[in-house]
Order: C-alpha cells, then sequence, then structure tokens
C-alpha cells in the first residue's frame, strides 16, 4: 500500500509543480505580493495579541486563550478547505475510473488522494499562522520549546482538516450528488470570503476619526475572548499548553492536552483512511450507476420559442446564474458589496450630517447637488457595483457552449445587443424602484423624478453596452471557477472607460440641471436638450461599442 | 450546380504549425461524405473553418453556395453543427435547450413543439426531457446535441465524431436519420475514426492526412483502385499506419 501511495503521490506533486511552472510571471507576482501579505498581516495579528496578554492594550485577555483560537480558527478553516479538497479528490476527479480498475489498495488511492493537496494547504497555513505564533511569542518573551511545538502542531493540523472534511464529504454525498455539493461549496466559499473581508473591514469604517472607544464595548470584548478559553475543545486547551511549555511550566495537564489534540489528529486520518474507506468506495461506487432526478416532458419551456430572441438569449443567461449556486454567489457577492456601499454612504454621519444635505450652492442659490441629483447619481452608482461583474461576464458566461451561439445564424451585434439588455432591463428595474422609493423617504418634489429617471437609463445603457462589449473583446471561454471567469485584462479598461464616460455624462446631466433651475422659464427646453445630448452621445458611444465587437467576433472562441 | 458544402484552397496555421495546407474539395446535395484522418492531420481545424468557428488565413469556404466569411448569417441558417464533445448549457433542462436551439434558427414554434416532441419520442428522452442537463450521460448528451441540430431541417449537416459515446440503438438511428436526411437532397459531412461506419454509411470519403487531402473518392473507387481492400487497409496505406501489423508482431516475439 505504501508504494502505491508514494507512486500517487509523486505523481500528483508532479502534476501540481508543472501547473504551477505553467503560470505566467505577472499571475506569479501577483501570488508571492498575496504571499507576502498574508505574512505581514500574520504578523500583526499575533502582535496585536501579545498586547491583549501583557495588559498593554485596553483589556486584557489571558495568554494562553489566544494561541487556542487562533488554533480553533485554523482548524474550522481547514475542515471547511478540507471538505471542498476532499469532494473534489474523492468523488470528481478524471483520474477515478483508471484508479479503480488497476490493482491498487482503496486505501493507498483514499491516502494519496486526500493528501495531495497537503503542501499547498501546509504552505497557505505555515504563513498565515506562523508569523502571528512567533509575533505573540516574542511579544511574551516565550521558550524555544513554544514555537518548536506551535511549528508541530501547525504541520498536522491540516491532516485533521482533511480528514474531517473527507468524513464530512463521504457522509454527504450518501444524501446529495457530490457535483452539486462541489457548487455549493464553491458558493459558500465565494460568500464567506465576501463576508468576513466586510466583517474585517466593517470597524474602521463605522470607527471612522472617532478614537473614542465605548468601554462597554471593551468589557464585552473582553467578557467574550476570556469565555472562549472555557470551550471544550482540544485546540483551545493545546493553546494553552503551548503558551505553558513556553514559559517553562511543563505540567500533566499540559502534556495531556498535547496528547490529546495530537491523538484525535493522527486517529482520526486513520480511521478515514482504514474504516471511512469502504465508505467512500460503496459512495463512489453507487454515484456511477445512479440515475438522475427525471421530469418529463410535460415540464414545459417557459419562455423558450414564447418570446423575442433578444429576450430569450438574456433570460437563458439569467437561467443560467440562477441555477448554479456558484454563478448566483458571485451575484450576490456583488448585491453585498453595493448594499454595503449605499449602507455606508446613507448612514448618518455623528454630528448629524448627511450626504444628502451637501450644500453646493452656488451664486443665485443653485444647489448642483440637490437631494434629488444625489439620489440619481447614488442609485447610478449602486447599480454599477451591483452589475459590474455581471456585465464583464456576459459572454463568459457561454463557456464552452459558445460554439452554439457562434454557429448560429446571430450576428454579433444582435447577441451584444441581448446580452446587454440581459444586464441592462434588471439595472433598470431596480433603479426605477429605488429612485421612486429614495425620493418618497427623501419627501423631495417628484417633478424631477422624469428626468432623473431618464438620466438613470440613459446612463445606465451606456455604461453596461461598455461592459458588456468588454466581456466580448476580453472573454474566458475556459474557466472552472467562477471567481476566475473573468479575463483580468478587462479590469482597467473597464474601471477607465466607465470612469471616463460617468465623468462625462455626469457633467452634461448636472450642467442640464443646474441651468434649468438657473433659468426656470426655459427649463423644460434645456432638460429636453441636455437629454438629446446624453441620448445622443450615448447613442455613439454604444455604437462604437457595436463595432468593436463585430471587429472583434470572428477570433472569439478561435482558441 | 451548386454545391452544399465548396471548400477552396483552405489553409490555416497556428504559428509555425500547418495545420490545414490549401485543401480543396466539395459535397454535393444527397451525399453523405467521410471526412478521415488520423489523431492531428487537421480535421476538426477543417470542420470549423467551414463552420465560421475559425479564420482560415487562406481560402474559402461556402455552405450551399454562401461563402461564411462573407456571408455568416445566411450561411449559418443553411446547416447545423455537432461538435465531438457537446458542450450545452449543463443548467438548462433539455426541453429548454431544445426549444432555445429551435428558437435561435427561427423555427416557428408550432412547428419546433412538434419536431421536439416527435425526436425526443425517436431518440427514447422523453421521460428526461425536463431534467437539467449537467445530469446527462455523455451520450444523452450527444443525442440532444443531434436533436437540437435537426431541429430546422438544415441543408447541411456537420458532425465530429457522431457516434461517439452512443449506444448501438442510437447509433444506428443516427446512421438511419443521416441517411433520410441525403435522401431529402440534403447534405452530410462528418468525421469519424469508425473506419465500419464510414465504410456503410458514406458515398465518398475524404482522408485527409497533415493537413493535405490524400484521397477523395466513393468508397467503392478506392476499393477497387487498391484491390478490394478493407476501407481499413486503404486507410493505413495511405496515412503511413500499415507498419502497425508489423509491430504487433515484433511486439508479441519480444513478449
Amino acid at each position: 500500500m505504501l508504494a502505491d501511495t508514494s507512486l500517487l503521490l509523486r505523481l500528483y506533486w508532479t502534476i501540481d509543480r508543472r501547473a504551477d511552472k505553467g503560470t505566467r510571471r505577472s499571475s506569479r507576482l501577483v501570488m508571492i505580493v498575496g504571499l507576502l501579505i498574508l505574512v505581514a498581516l500574520s504578523w500583526i495579528v499575533g502582535s496585536f495579541a501579545a498586547t491583549l496578554a501583557d495588559g498593554r492594550f485596553l483589556f486584557q485577555v489571558s495568554a494562553g486563550i489566544l494561541p487556542g483560537i487562533l488554533f480553533t480558527a485554523v482548524l474550522f478553516g481547514v475542515v471547511f478547505v478540507g471538505f471542498g479538497q476532499g469532494l473534489q479528490a474523492l468523488y470528481l476527479s478524471d483520474d477515478l475510473d483508471k484508479l479503480w480498475v488497476a490493482p491498487i489498495r482503496p486505501e493507498a488511492i483514499m491516502t494519496a488522494k486526500l493528501l495531495s493537496r497537503l503542501p499547498s494547504t501546509v504552505l497557505l497555513l505555515f504563513l498565515g499562522t506562523i508569523p502571528a505564533l512567533i509575533a505573540f511569542g516574542i511579544g511574551l518573551d516565550l521558550g524555544l520549546l513554544y514555537y518548536i511545538l506551535g511549528v508541530l502542531l501547525i504541520l498536522i493540523t491540516p491532516l485533521f482538516g482533511i480528514s474531517l472534511g473527507a468524513l464530512i464529504a463521504i457522509f454527504l454525498v450518501r444524501l446529495l450528488p457530490a457535483r452539486r455539493l462541489n457548487e455549493w461549496v464553491g458558493a459558500a466559499s465565494i460568500i464567506i470570503g465576501v463576508l468576513l473581508s466586510l466583517l474585517l473591514a466593517l470597524p474602521s469604517f463605522l470607527g471612522g476619526n472617532n478614537q473614542q472607544v465605548d468601554p462597554n464595548v471593551l468589557a464585552t470584548a473582553e467578557k467574550f475572548l476570556n469565555h472562549l478559553g472555557d470551550l471544550p475543545l482540544p485546540s483551545m486547551w493545546v493553546g494553552r499548553a503551548l503558551v505553558e511549555f513556553g514559559r517553562g511550566q511543563i505540567a500533566a495537564a499540559a502534556f495531556s492536552a498535547l496528547g490529546t489534540y495530537l491523538l484525535i489528529t493522527v486517529g482520526l486520518f486513520l480511521v478515514t483512511i482504514f474504516v471511512a474507506n469502504r465508505l467512500f468506495t460503496a459512495g463512489w461506487l453507487r454515484m456511477q450507476s445512479a440515475g438522475t432526478a427525471v421530469a418529463d416532458i410535460q415540464e414545459q419551456p417557459g419562455v423558450f420559442g414564447r418570446h423575442s430572441l433578444d429576450f430569450v438569449l438574456g433570460f437563458k443567461d439569467w437561467l443560467l446564474r440562477i441555477r448554479d449556486p456558484r454563478l448566483l454567489a458571485t451575484l450576490f457577492t456583488s448585491l453585498i458589496l453595493a448594499g454595503f456601499v449605499t449602507f455606508m454612504l446613507l448612514r448618518p454621519q455623528e454630528d448629524g450630517s448627511s450626504l444628502f444635505a451637501l450644500d453646493l450652492s452656488v451664486e443665485g442659490g443653485v444647489n448642483f447637488l440637490s437631494p434629488g441629483v444625489f439620489a440619481s447619481g447614488l442609485i447610478y452608482l449602486v447599480g454599477w457595483m451591483a452589475f459590474f461583474n455581471l456585465a464583464l461576464t456576459s459572454l463568459s458566461i457561454e463557456r464552452k457552449a459558445f460554439y452554439i451561439l457562434k454557429t448560429a445564424p446571430l450576428s454579433a451585434s444582435q447577441l451584444f445587443r441581448a446580452k446587454t439588455l440581459g444586464v441592462f432591463i434588471p439595472y433598470a428595474v431596480l433603479a426605477t424602484i429605488g429612485l421612486v422609493i429614495m425620493l418618497v423617504v427623501l419627501k423631495l418634489s417628484l417633478i424631477w423624478l422624469p428626468f432623473g429617471w431618464m438620466t438613470l437609463m440613459i446612463m445606465g445603457y451606456g455604461l453596461f453596452s461598455f461592459l458588456v462589449s468588454l466581456s466580448f473583446l476580453y472573454p474566458n471561454l475556459d474557466w472552472e471557477d467562477p471567481r476566475r471567469m473573468r479575463n483580468r485584462k478587462a479590469a482597467l479598461p473597464a474601471l477607465l472607460g466607465a470612469f471616463g464616460y460617468s465623468l462625462i455624462t455626469v457633467f452634461v446631466a448636472i450642467t442640464t440641471y443646474f441651468f434649468a433651475l438657473s433659468e426656470p422659464g426655459l427649463a423644460i427646453p434645456i432638460v429636453v436638450m441636455g437629454l438629446a445630448l446624453l441620448a445622443g452621445g450615448t447613442w455613439f458611444f454604444v455604437q462604437w461599442c457595436t463595432n468593436r465587437v463585430e471587429k472583434a467576433w470572428p477570433r472569439i472562441g478561435a482558441g | 450546380m451548386t454545391y452544399m458544402i465548396e471548400v477552396k484552397g483552405l489553409r490555416k496555421e497556428y504559428g509555425e504549425f500547418t495545420a490545414v495546407d490549401h485543401i480543396t474539395f466539395n459535397v454535393k446535395p444527397g451525399e453523405i461524405v467521410g471526412f478521415l484522418g488520423p489523431n492531428g492531420a487537421g480535421k476538426t481545424t477543417t470542420i470549423k473553418m467551414v463552420t465560421g468557428l475559425l479564420v482560415p488565413d487562406e481560402g474559402h469556404a461556402l455552405v450551399t453556395g454562401i461563402d461564411i466569411q462573407k456571408e455568416p448569417l445566411q450561411a449559418k441558417a443553411q446547416f447545423a453543427y455537432v461538435p465531438d464533445t457537446p458542450n450545452l448549457y449543463g443548467k438548462l433542462k433539455a426541453i429548454e435547450y431544445l426549444h432555445f436551439m429551435a428558437q435561435l434558427y427561427h423555427v416557428p414554434a408550432a412547428e419546433a413543439d412538434e419536431r421536439i416532441e416527435k425526436l425526443l419520442d425517436i431518440f427514447e428522452l422523453t421521460s428526461k426531457a425536463g431534467t437539467y442537463l449537467d445530469g446527462f450521460s455523455h451520450g444523452m448528451q450527444q443525442k440532444v446535441a443531434i436533436i437540437g441540430a435537426l431541429l430546422h431541417n438544415p441543408q447541411v449537416i456537420l458532425l465530429d465524431e457522431p457516434t461517439v459515446g452512443l449506444d448501438p440503438r442510437s447509433a444506428r438511428l443516427v446512421k438511419d436519420l443521416l441517411a433520410q436526411h441525403c435522401a431529402d437532397g440534403n447534405a452530410v459531412f462528418f468525421s469519424s475514426h469508425i473506419l465500419e461506419i464510414v465504410e456503410n454509411m458514406c458515398d465518398r470519403v475524404i482522408i485527409i492526412n497533415h493537413g493535405k487531402i490524400i484521397a477523395d473518392a466513393p468508397v467503392s473507387d478506392l476499393r477497387h483502385l487498391k484491390g478490394d481492400q478493407s476501407l481499413e487497409d486503404i486507410f493505413l496505406e495511405l496515412t503511413g499506419g500499415k507498419d502497425v501489423d508489423d509491430m504487433v508482431k515484433e511486439l508479441g516475439h519480444a513478449g
């Protein structure tokens, strides 16, 4: 069994190494910078934890608790990652059928599959946790034993995550199809990633310039952190033991905590390999013969075949996005970010001021940024954020099925128009609802509603036409992970172009508004002229985008 | 006479490598033409250029007399293409996909309903019509792709390895449907490695090797020319694979 496991592991590690060599220099540079940031963040967390433990911060937490919290967080992380990796490796890899028919013991397949992703997990864990442990140790002046044991514990922790994750995967696959589970894991990781980053960013956003911290909040935080130490988790015990060893307090309790942790980790791995492999084998074999839930022709085709082709093309994209949890998660991510920014912009400041009360009055008493104009601008900005990614991946969503559209009697401009409408229509609906709500909530005169609405519609159509055109110019039809669906080359032109177009159109809209208010007698002709200028300019802009798409069309998907 | 497919001096290079080197051939109405060649000979590249998926470096491809590069929409309305791997929209149900295809090719709704129902029934997929395509096996997806190709009753059907993944009944069904399609005055052009199917089905075979056409003749003529050899032997001889027998024998002796 060992020889087979070793052979398979060498194979997988060689494949991984070669795949890494194939990555472009720029991608590698980004990865290295990312890892360095991770190391720096980890160091900062460790240093901060040390200040918490030695009472240099506003409150004090028992030293033994902090490494325990780190180990517990790491454990939850590796279990989640291990679940995804276990599912992928044990049920969804391409070589499983070849391995099953080879004279190899299932235990060897399972061990090799589970350990195949170990080096990358260990590397990430190492860079993400060791600097924190070292900074914490230096801060508290802990002894050599703390560092040695800390490194050892971090080294074996992925084994725990992989084992538990694989066990969960093995059990869940008996209830749900592996592919469906994998989609939900992808979706969960996208949402969790965004929520975590927002959670980390929230205090600094909310705090603003206010240096005063509420003592009640501090007391609650102190109580909460100290209570965490009471949790009956081996990861908390081992954290405490680590600090005791570092302080030279080698007691029986510390030994037993370390022993329990090691025993659970190694034991779980062995149980997974030698006991759960039967469940794995049964599950995998069952998966090969499982049918799919079937539904017959009585099921209606919905809108397909019953509406215009433009509508159907856009609707098809929405169905694909809604039915694939990973794509749905990326959509939610954009909506969450848009909601977060809206909340940050709308929340009243501590001095009672609000962006809606900005007074940019010029001579004659005309306020450039009236609440109504500001509301329109805000909705445009939120719409931009909510649908930016969707627009930029409009063509990439076709993936390998793109040939269906390319060989159909469908022109590039028709597809481009349909894809643009697929993004614009949801934007238009949300923008209209948002505008009406804001005007009603802010109790503004509805006389400016038609102007605000038309401005939003024209600008939105121009913006999303441009972004969708970039999805044709920079498509990525060969993706597995929806997070990598967007072609990176599109990011800079998308930002520059969208900013440029928005600046010009916002200038036209605000100038129109200003002149209309300055000359109330001529307000209607001025507004009509302003809207005509906006619509005309946007029409030319959309035509330019269409021409670029038509030129690019022959080479799309030719790779 | 207007050819159903007319390829004139097509050439395609990938960097230093010439995948297709000035090839010329045509397909007449009512013909089933098999396109043969070893792996990497240029079959898929040729089919992709004929369907407009690839732009040729030189030459022209015409479908029913319409240049695919000059009038792509008119040309594309005349044919259907089924690739070797049916990459369909996994998150659409089979019935949704087929109605989507019908609409893409401007088939009136009532006609589409009727044809979809009939074809699903023929391919024994009626009971799975409301199932997501990502739950289908390769063979079932291939059947759905073929149904999608037949919906608008195209004058030309181009298929890349059409019977791979199909069970014997479905493979036979595809063969019969394609034969029937050609009997109505349409044309079928397909690549395959299964020489038995090509031999049984095709009026003519075109063999490509190293990007060049090395044979273009009816199967019977080829056999007559090569002393009544099987198509397999002719293929191996023309593409330099005839030494395969010797190699196998040598391997047997070595063992």
